[in-house]
């Protein structure tokens, strides 16, 4: 016994230092620090398509206003020139002086572009003085009820002054989400 | 430290640099698609930017009959529109039900805007003071 202890202690302390080798704790802690980072690039990188197709939804939306806006005036300047002068809450008033039908009138304040439907939210003339002018807001419906702002560029028909027909129409840009 | 040792922190490690390299990858592909859909819409909008400004330009004479004033558009927007790049397809069509034209530009990835213009919406057609007078001589 006394022979062999001091030859076994160095074997004791050679299997404790196997034990405690540094290769694997440095390669676990370098691949930890791969992948971490890694990680984080590829969540940076599906954070920006998000935000990518996110914005291309938004834009689509634009879009569609603009050409509802295009429609909505169309139908407005060649069906119903009559109601250029007038607020949207008196339409149903004045309508049947300009030949309208209720369901015609119904059919004026809305419509579809691309599957997509939207109503009139609001039309304001500004008749008092030229150059006369209006706005117009149209809102998508669905579940996502984004309105935008149009101005349209009003003159006088011809020698008729009592008519009015639409010069052009202006992007105002969106006006948010309302219920 | 022992062989058995070496070679699995080797393998861990190469393990996980061949995933960082993939994912790398894939996000670099990810950042690359992105940019390009950036510059993407940004010539749709130069596009949807030079229709505009043709709607507000167009100095014609007013047509009563919508029909022919949207072929009109259709052909000063087929001239005047500035060229599209590589990888993006533009589609200029007519739609003579409604008297529109319809403007759609598609990307790659999916990306795909489209938007109608009406001639009457920027006063280039429809009644004018015939149809006032028209309306007039009715009430009479």
């Amino acid at each position: 016994m006394r022979r062999l202890l001091p030859r076994s202690l160095p074997r004791v302390g050679v299997v404790h230092r196997q034990r405690n080798g540094f290769a694997l704790p440095i390669a676990l802690g370098g691949s930890l620090l791969l992948l971490i980072s890694s990680g984080s690039l590829q969540l940076l990188a599906l954070q920006s398509g998000v935000r990518v197709a996110e914005q291309q939804r938004q834009l689509q939306r634009e879009d569609v206003l603009a050409s509802a806006a295009q429609q909505q005036v169309a139908a407005l300047a060649t069906q119903a020139n009559c109601l250029l002068a007038v607020e949207l809450a008196a339409w149903a008033a004045v309508a049947p002086s300009c030949g309208l039908m209720g369901d015609q009138l119904a059919a004026l304040q809305q419509g579809q572009v691309a599957g997509q439907g939207y109503r009139v939210a609001a039309y304001r003339p500004q008749t008092a003085m030229a150059p006369f002018s209006a706005e117009l807001e149209l809102q998508l419906t669905g579940d996502r009820p984004w309105r935008a702002a149009f101005r349209l560029g009003l003159a006088p028909a011809g020698e008729a002054a009592q008519q009015l027909q639409v010069t052009a129409v202006q992007d105002l840009g969106l006006r948010g989400v309302r219920a | 430290m022992n062989l058995v040792e070496v070679v699995v922190a080797a393998a861990l490690f190469l393990g996980a640099c061949g995933g960082a390299a993939q994912m790398g990858a894939s996000s670099a592909e990810a950042m690359t698609q992105g940019r390009r859909r950036g510059l993407q819409q940004e010539q749709i909008e130069a596009q949807f930017l030079a229709a505009a400004a043709l709607l507000r330009q167009v100095d014609a004479a007013r047509d009563p009959d919508c029909g022919i004033a949207a072929q009109r558009l259709h052909s000063q927007l087929a001239a005047s529109l500035p060229p599209v790049q590589e990888g993006l397809v533009r589609q200029l069509s007519l739609v003579p039900a409604s008297a529109q034209v319809q403007l759609s530009l598609a990307g790659a990835g999916g990306v795909l805007r489209q938007r109608w213009y009406s001639p009457a919406a920027a006063g280039l057609c429809g009644p004018s003071g015939a149809w006032g007078q028209e309306r007039a001589d009715a009430a009479l």
